[in-house]
């Protein structure tokens, strides 16, 4: 498990430009001055009733993403990854410890305010696609764009419906598509709404190897040109190299982490600072400001 | 949300889901087709049994005074084409004209002067057969034939009324609206207003009952007389001395069975209607199901809960309104196809099914419905953990208190709105809102009681197939309670429905005159009794009944004069003159040592004085008017003798038997020497009253008889109608419902195909998964169906005595059949829904879940 250390939060100020952001379209990316981590997870434990006792799922986790990282979870069958996804999006919640997304804590949201946090900061892709049955190719990809509030959103849907090589099959329906394409639509809606952060579970998991590929490499590229934070959940060590860092989850613990290091340490002195800096306006500014410039 | 994304977002979110939400809109339109149906029907039905109850008082409306309706008085202002006869009804003595000097043999009759055309409806049977205007020219009369026999007289004759001669122009066979036989005083004599105008009886005018007849033009509708009958009740002057008559106050036999057919009518509308809203929530329920994970995935893209509800709300209601609209056209072809299939209970012409209000009714209440039946399985979208998309097991989000609340509250009120919309009554409103909320939870609770008694119960023992289903049974989780909830409130009412049914109609059945007499004789002389007798039994006359009358007058009540008691009243207020009416006439005593079989003794008890004082015992209403107790001592008047009599009995009598039964009974012996004449009650064959007033006339001229046939014919007929209809538009309800279960159970059953190719997968066979499957649903349908028979015994037992004012039968054999019928239906209805899981690969239903 990662712990903090004078050297590291040293270190990690100074990492930002250092981010493997080259390809991103857009000359300079407006770096906050104070640096508020993109996800924090602090002591963060999440417990299930399972047969009349409780299984730990998720255990003390400690862990700060910046903006802009690429972050893989690994771990076997039942180490806590997709749970460790589900609390960092607010999907679920933590049976004590805290997350923060752009040091902002989320565990005192309602239902609501959760929702409109995913649909301002997040967006998903999952091993099952979870495509809508009812809408087409190009309404799946529209519906966060405009939910969002995006200006031109059609616009929006077409330029990333072309991105991953879907242009003229945005009229099918999810079960007239394969499902590598169908995993691409939801690439593509995964980035419609110009979420900071991406949330990723197992993309890979239910596609054959060359599928898997090109959905990997358009979510990389797209990642790159959006200036996205990423979180990617793989058993697949190969998938988990293309990422700046790699948590290894066991038992609900991390066991180790590889790459990056963190830009900011998880100890009790930083989080306190995290949270001062997230309660002035301008945190909000940050949270929005690599969109802010990408893409536009 | 924008409202033009939400709109386009309902459109997109619908596109996959119309077929599957066929249930829902059949479910919905089902229920609303019966309210249309029954609404169009229950008013044809009621303008058919007005064809007939209006001849008997030959007239839509009757204004009924006894004073002349007063000048400046119109009562057919403001509606058009309303024709109007004028008719002077009083008792007096006629005669024959002198002969050789001697004055002729004289008779007490009633006396009828008609202006206008008469009668409206019915029919007036006359000798010639020809109409009663034309027979009655000023100086002219037509009379029943017993008087020509009594006073020896023949067509052509002169007859001395009011001192004054009128040739006899015809004779009176029948008399439609002569239903009265208690206050009869003698033989009917018809002459014209002009006739009535040329004799000095109107001058004393004491004893003239005026009436009004009105008839409304042809084709309108039974509630617009009603209206016209309440705004002139509201608008006359003096109402105390005016009685406003409708069709259904011309027989106190059907008055209380119209007034019941009518809110049975009500019960109808308001239970398909509450049949069809649990079909929705069940469709909603099992189409939702279906949409967990897309929900996961909108809230998982930002989608607020809320808006997500909203989303399936707009659904619903477009679902409701789809559903309301092929509801209406289904019950406006239901009606149209009616009259064609059956012409005995819906005359050709009484059906009006274009009707725009009715129809926008129809509309408004089954999307009403759509909307609130939906409301609790909807809140289950706030419910639905966005986690699913990554862990389809995860457990649902827990209850907003704040959402249950106001789930809960709009539920209700929705339910209180409608049922009140649809009984037109807040009392009946909140009467049936109460009933179904105390319902549901008594249904939850039980079902709560026996999913855990079987939880607890050992099942080790059991075969494997039995073990599967109770299991299923007990499984965790909200479905299988939530399911016998639902069917057992849908086989409560559709149970309860048919209970009340089969007691109305059956009720209606047995009112049905077919032993009643057909015709009255009075003024029978003591010593004419065993040849009148001897008479009546040649002819073939069955039932033959004979009381005593001996006439009378109150005088006094527990010592207090009759003058007094009437003297302290103002005259002006209308239940004191109904009092003063009752104080003051003639009262008909007779004696008997047991009472007939339509008396039942409320209060006290027969001939049960101990200091042996001479009793006398008093029918409920007779008492109630004059306030009479037990214990009261009433003296009268007989021929001069002051005879003190002690209340000891209060009686209930069924007037609608048409046997004869009397206000006052005296004990016997103590009136047996009194001055009296006999009153008989016979069936004879069908024509032989004519025969046997022949008879009479010839051997026994003082005595008349009074033919009811043609009345019994017309009441039976109007009753037949009623029972038709009751069974008729009782049955259909109870089918409609049977289809919406069907549908429901149907519906949640649909969503057990993963479940289907998951133990197709283990090895199982089709038969296995089919009994596996049956076993289950049947002991579901038993433990709804037993509950909900439990609840419609009581709930019809409600109805049937509080309601209808009728005496409660528990009928076992019926519930029983329910019961089992909820089994047979719901193993039908699931397994019929898991036909296709069941014929397709497994690999096919597991991919697409």
């Amino acid at each position: 498990m990662p712990t903090a250390s004078p050297s590291a939060t040293a270190a990690s100020a100074a990492a930002v430009p250092s981010i493997k952001v080259p390809s991103i379209e857009v000359p300079s990316i407006e770096v906050p001055r104070v640096e508020v981590p993109r996800i924090e997870l602090i002591r963060l434990t999440r417990r299930l009733p399972s047969g009349g006792r409780e299984l730990t799922i998720v255990d003390a986790v400690d862990l700060t993403i910046p903006a802009g990282q690429f972050v893989a979870v690994l771990g076997p069958s039942g180490s806590g990854k997709s749970t460790l996804l589900a609390l960092m999006a607010g999907l679920d919640r933590p049976t004590s410890g805290e997350v923060r997304i752009d040091g902002r804590p989320i565990s005192g949201l309602s239902e609501d305010e959760l929702a409109l946090l995913r649909r301002h900061q997040i967006g998903f892709v999952f091993q099952s696609f979870q495509l809508l049955g009812n809408l087409t190719a190009r309404e799946n990809v529209l519906l966060p764009a405009e939910l969002r509030g995006l200006p031109d959103p059609p616009a929006r849907a077409d330029e990333l419906l072309a991105a991953v090589g879907l242009a003229d099959r945005g009229h099918h329906y999810p079960s007239q598509l394969s499902g590598g394409e169908q995993q691409r639509v939801a690439l593509a809606r995964a980035f419609a709404a110009r979420p900071p952060i991406l949330l990723a579970d197992e993309p890979t998991g239910n596609l054959d190897g060359a599928t898997g590929r090109i959905v990997l490499d358009l979510m990389t590229g797209l990642r790159r040109r959006e200036g996205t934070t990423l979180v990617l959940v793989t058993h697949d060590a190969a998938v988990a190299a293309l990422a700046d860092r790699q948590i290894h989850l066991l038992d609900g613990r991390i066991e180790r982490a590889t790459g990056l290091p963190e830009l900011t340490a998880a100890g009790p002195e930083t989080a306190a600072a995290a949270a001062a800096a997230a309660a002035t306006p301008d945190a909000a500014v940050h949270a929005e400001s690599p969109m802010a410039v990408v893409g536009r | 949300m924008r409202a033009s994304l939400y709109l386009r977002t309902l459109g997109r979110e619908s596109r996959g889901t119309r077929a599957r939400l066929a249930f829902f809109v059949a479910c919905l339109s089902v229920g609303v087709a019966a309210v249309v149906a029954v609404a169009g029907l229950s008013s044809s039905l009621d303008d058919g049994i007005r064809v007939e109850a209006r001849q008997l008082l030959a007239a839509d409306l009757a204004i009924v005074g006894n004073r002349p309706l007063p000048a400046g008085f119109d009562p057919t202002a403001g509606t058009a084409g309303v024709e109007e006869t004028r008719i002077e009804e009083a008792p007096t003595v006629v005669a024959a004209p002198p002969r050789a000097g001697r004055p002729g043999p004289s008779q007490l009759v009633e006396l009828k002067a008609v202006t206008g055309a008469y009668p409206f409806y019915g029919t007036l049977v006359l000798k010639p057969a020809r109409p009663l205007a034309e027979l009655l020219a000023p100086d002219a009369t037509v009379v029943a034939s017993d008087l020509l026999a009594r006073l020896h007289l023949r067509l052509g004759d002169d007859l001395r009324i009011g001192g004054l001669d009128f040739r006899i122009a015809g004779v009176v066979v029948s008399e439609p609206d002569r239903v009265g036989v208690s206050f009869t005083v003698g033989p009917r004599v018809f002459i014209s207003g002009a006739g009535l105008a040329r004799t000095p009886l109107m001058g004393r005018g004491s004893r003239i009952s005026h009436r009004l007849l009105l008839k409304f033009p042809p084709g309108t509708p039974g509630t617009r007389i009603q209206a016209v009958a309440e705004r002139l009740k509201q608008t006359i002057p003096d109402p105390a001395f005016y009685r406003v008559e409708t069709y259904r106050d011309a027989q106190p036999a059907l008055r209380e069975n119209l007034a019941r057919v009518e809110r049975f009518l009500g019960l109808v509308a308001l239970l398909s209607l509450f049949v069809g809203g649990i079909g929705v929530a069940e469709s909603v329920r099992a189409w939702l199901a279906g949409r967990l994970d897309a929900i996961a995935v909108l809230k998982c893209l930002g989608m607020r809960p809320r808006e997500i509800f909203l989303l399936y709300l707009g659904q619903t209601a477009l679902l409701g309104l789809a559903g309301s609209l092929v509801g209406i056209a289904a019950g406006v072809a239901v009606q149209q196809l009616l009259p064609g299939l059956f012409p005995d209970l819906i005359p050709a012409g009484m059906v009006h099914p274009w009707q725009p209000l009715a129809l926008l009714r129809g509309l408004g209440l089954g999307a009403g419905v759509a909307i609130l039946f939906s409301l609790a399985p909807l809140s289950a979208v706030l419910r639905v953990p966005p986690v699913r998309v990554l862990r389809r097991e995860a457990e649902p989000l827990p209850r907003h208190p704040l959402a249950s609340l106001v789930t809960g509250v709009t539920l209700i009120a929705g339910i209180l709105g409608l049922a009140s919309v649809q009984s037109r009554s807040w009392l009946l409103g909140v009467q049936f809102t109460g009933g179904v909320l105390l319902v549901t939870v008594v249904l939850a609770a039980a079902a709560l009681l026996i999913v855990r008694a079987v939880r607890r119960m050992p099942r080790d023992f059991a075969r494997p197939w039995l073990r599967q289903g109770l299991a299923a049974l007990a499984r965790p989780g909200a479905a299988t309670f939530g399911a016998i909830v639902a069917l057992g409130l849908g086989v409560l009412v559709v149970l309860a429905m048919s209970l009340v049914e089969r007691r109305l109609a059956g009720e209606f059945a047995r009112q049905l005159p077919t032993d009643a007499p057909s015709a009255f004789l009075i003024d029978i002389q003591p010593d004419q009794w065993p040849g009148v007798r001897g008479l009546l039994e040649r002819a073939g006359a069955r039932r033959i009944e004979s009381v005593p009358v001996v006439p009378s007058r109150l005088t006094a009540i527990d010592g207090v004069s009759v003058d007094d008691l009437t003297g302290a009243r103002s005259p002006h207020r209308p239940k004191d003159r109904n009092r003063r009416w009752m104080l003051t006439r003639e009262q008909r005593l007779t004696y008997m040592r047991t009472l007939p079989p339509d008396n039942v003794v409320i209060a006290g008890a027969l001939w049960s004085d101990p200091a042996h004082r001479p009793e006398v015992s008093v029918e409920e209403s007779f008492a109630e008017d004059l306030k009479l107790h037990l214990g009261t001592v009433l003296r009268f008047d007989v021929e001069g003798v002051p005879i003190d009599l002690v209340v000891t009995s209060i009686r209930k009598v069924n007037w609608r038997s048409f046997g004869i039964n009397f206000s006052l009974v005296v004990e016997p012996g103590v009136l047996d020497q009194a001055p009296q004449q006999r009153f008989a009650a016979v069936r004879l064959p069908p024509g032989g009253e004519q025969r046997m007033q022949d008879l009479l006339a010839a051997t026994y001229p003082n005595v008349t008889v009074l033919r009811i046939r043609e009345l019994l014919e017309k009441v039976g007929k109007v009753l037949n109608r009623i029972s038709l209809g009751v069974r008729f538009l009782g049955g259909f309800t109870v089918l409609a419902g049977i289809a919406i279960l069907a549908g429901a159970i149907s519906a949640g059953s649909a969503r057990r195909s993963h479940e289907v190719a998951l133990l197709k997968t283990l090895g199982m066979t089709r038969r296995g998964v089919v009994s596996h499957f049956a076993v289950e649903y049947a002991l579901i349908g038993l433990v709804a169906g037993a509950i909900g028979a439990c609840g419609a015994a009581a709930l019809a037992w409600g109805v049937v005595t509080r309601g209808f004012n009728l005496t409660g039968q528990l009928e076992p054999w019926p519930l029983a059949i329910g019961v089992a019928a909820s089994a047979a239906l719901t193993v039908a209805a699931g397994l019929a829904a898991s036909v296709r899981a069941l014929q397709r690969r497994p690999i096919e239903m597991l991919r697409t879940e």
